[in-house]
């Protein structure tokens, strides 16, 4: 089921879902003077979609700048910036929620439950909260040692990775622990773990070669919400970090074309990501369901 | 067994929290109007020690802002604000997206590529953004004053958050309806000569009732998320009141609302960070009772206790034997 026409209808669906959410602003925006402004919003789609088209004919303005800049070559650094901490939040999420799950499965269950409802509480947490005492304590640190352990905020040149990618990956991780651990214990009721048991292999052994690629497939079906999350989160990454990435371009140009192409720069990498990942997995194995 | 919610300690600790500070809310707004305590400076036998914003201090306990307004204050006139608007948000997009969910689930499972392929591709707007795109013109003071009056801004901005949302969600409903009439009492209700309405009502409502409880949460949750994103932004409750003078004064709230009172509170983190952290631990420790409201609900009905103990009878021959093997085990069974 899975062929290239399939693939290609899904992605220009997607496509179009965003362009024509992309034009909703123009739509809504006499709203308050009680109005829809259909004809606008028509008018605004079909300049996206030509916008689209020549992508390199596109200028921009800053807020308060006198001066139009070409978009295309400059959009690319904030686009690659963001994804490169994007991704690689995710990826260490991703990495240390397996970790903790294995760890956790190695508990008894009344322990495990503990653990599973520590984390549960922690999920609660606002990622206001969680930024915003990751600068706290990176400042009490500096305060007592004198030592500045990461960068806290973006200035002109230098760029704050580290703690960014840090603090971005923790929420993800709380929440692909719930996730896998949930997976984890669905695979280790099956009939092959038994066996395993059986023929008498550790329980760290089962959890890591045999449990681990049956329970990652469904974590990895699943996390796509987790990265519709971690985009809100880094959106306010970089406003409170001061970081010149794709979302605070995205609030600083409102402007519908510019928004329906910076959303589109994030959406491509993302679906190419989705979309690979199923097919390896797919052939791999039957869609994280049972054969 | 079912027990009732409210017997639930989890459920009640986050219930109280809830309903005290909706309870104080009302009740400091009848006693004391918006009137807020204010102190602009503590002075130790005529010499200033210190002035606004002030620390935390027995009779201040959450400190004053830079303008000398008491924060405990602020933080009880807004409260009832931002709960019940979250709370209706949450509230419509349920109900919003749960009879779309049903035709979706019933009739439309036909086309669920197309349609899970279109929703999806909500999945990859920052839903902050998207929020702040289409409420900045409502909610961002023009120059000449607002054009429309307050209780019309909370309607729209209740509208345009409940509309964002409602497409995802009648599709997870789709989705979850489409899987409970694959059930087997569904088809034996059928074989029974059950009609349409009467298996939606009768069956699979009931039969959703509980993640429809969850959703509402989850749903309350990321509206407060929401809410304060957007306060970061300075868009704030229901219209951000902007100063258009020569020497303005920041942008704030014309409610004390919570996420107004997060604002452009954070370059005071350093110096003074009970401003900035007391509107967000105030919507943290909202969000906490709800999950805490929620974890004690799925323990109450089907869910937790009853998988706990499904879970144990299962797996104690593995785990536990309970009488160790005695000498008699070994011994020959005479016949």
């Amino acid at each position: 089921m899975r062929s290239i026409g399939g693939i290609l209808l899904k992605f220009f669906l997607s496509i179009a879902g965003i362009i024509f959410i992309g034009g909703l602003p123009v739509l809504l925006s006499g709203i308050g003077h009680r109005e829809l402004r259909l004809q606008a919003y028509w008018q605004s789609i079909k300049e996206i979609v030509s916008a689209l088209f020549h992508p390199g004919d596109l200028t921009y303005v800053i807020i308060g700048g006198q001066k139009e800049r070409d978009l295309f070559p400059y959009l690319w650094e904030p686009i690659t910036y963001s994804l490169l901490v994007l991704f690689s939040a995710f990826l260490l999420a991703g990495f240390l929620s397996i970790l903790l799950t294995i760890l956790t499965m190695l508990f008894s269950q009344k322990n495990r439950n503990r653990i599973k409802f520590m984390f549960y509480l922690f999920e609660s947490v606002p990622d206001v909260l969680v930024i915003l005492s990751a600068q706290l304590l990176v400042l009490t640190l500096y305060k007592h040692t004198g030592i500045l352990f990461f960068e806290i905020a973006s200035v002109d040149m230098e760029r704050a990775f580290l703690l960014p990618v840090l603090v971005l990956a923790i929420l993800p991780t709380v929440q692909l622990f719930r996730m896998s651990i949930l997976s984890f214990e669905t695979e280790e009721r099956k009939d092959y773990v038994t066996l395993a048991r059986s023929i008498g292999l550790g329980k760290l052994v089962i959890l890591t070669f045999h449990i681990l690629r049956n329970a990652v497939i469904s974590v990895f079906f699943q996390s796509k919400k987790t990265i519709w999350f971690m985009l809100s989160n880094l959106f306010v990454l970089e406003l409170l970090f001061n970081i010149a990435g794709i979302t605070r371009f995205l609030k600083s140009t409102l402007q519908p074309k510019m928004f329906t192409i910076a959303v589109l720069s994030i959406f491509i990498p993302l679906f190419v990501f989705y979309t690979v990942g199923e097919i390896v997995l797919s052939k791999k194995a039957n869609k994280g369901e049972e054969i | 067994m079912k027990k009732s919610v409210w017997k639930n300690p989890l459920f009640l600790i986050g219930f109280t929290f809830i309903a005290l500070m909706l309870m104080s809310s009302f009740m400091y707004s009848l006693v004391w109007g918006n009137e807020v305590r204010r102190l602009y400076f503590i002075s130790v036998e005529g010499v200033v020690v210190e002035s606004s914003p002030i620390s935390p201090k027995w009779l201040f306990p959450l400190g004053t802002d830079p303008l000398g307004l008491d924060m405990l204050g602020k933080i009880i006139i807004g409260a009832k604000y931002t709960i019940l608007t979250a709370l209706v948000i949450a509230f419509l997009r349920v109900l919003l997206a749960l009879p779309i969910g049903f035709i979706l689930g019933t009739f439309l499972m036909k086309y669920k590529k197309y349609i899970n392929g279109w929703i999806d591709s909500f999945h990859y707007i920052p839903l902050t953004i998207l929020a702040y795109f289409l409420l900045e013109p409502i909610l961002w003071e023009p120059f000449g004053g607002f054009p429309n009056s307050i209780v019309e801004r909370f309607i729209i901005e209740i509208l345009i958050l409940t509309f964002l949302i409602v497409p995802i969600l009648s599709a997870l409903f789709g989705n979850e309806v489409s899987m409970l009439y694959k059930q087997e009492f569904i088809m034996s209700a059928k074989t029974l000569g059950a009609g349409k309405w009467r298996i939606i009502f009768k069956h699979i409502l009931p039969g959703m009732k509980e993640k429809l409880v969850i959703v509402f949460g989850q749903q309350f949750m990321q509206t407060l998320i929401i809410f304060i994103h957007l306060g970061l932004l300075t868009l704030f409750l229901g219209g951000t009141d902007v100063d258009y003078q020569m020497v303005n004064d920041p942008p704030r709230s014309i409610t004390y609302e919570w996420s107004g009172l997060i604002g452009d509170s954070f370059r005071y983190l350093q110096g003074a960070p009970w401003v900035p952290l007391t509107p967000i631990l105030f919507f943290s420790a909202t969000m906490l009772s709800v999950s805490l409201m929620i974890e004690g609900y799925v323990q109450t009905t089907s869910g937790h206790s009853y998988y706990k103990k499904k879970f144990k009878a299962a797996y104690r021959p593995f785990n536990e034997r309970k009488d160790p093997p005695v000498q008699a085990d070994f011994e020959k069974v005479k016949m």
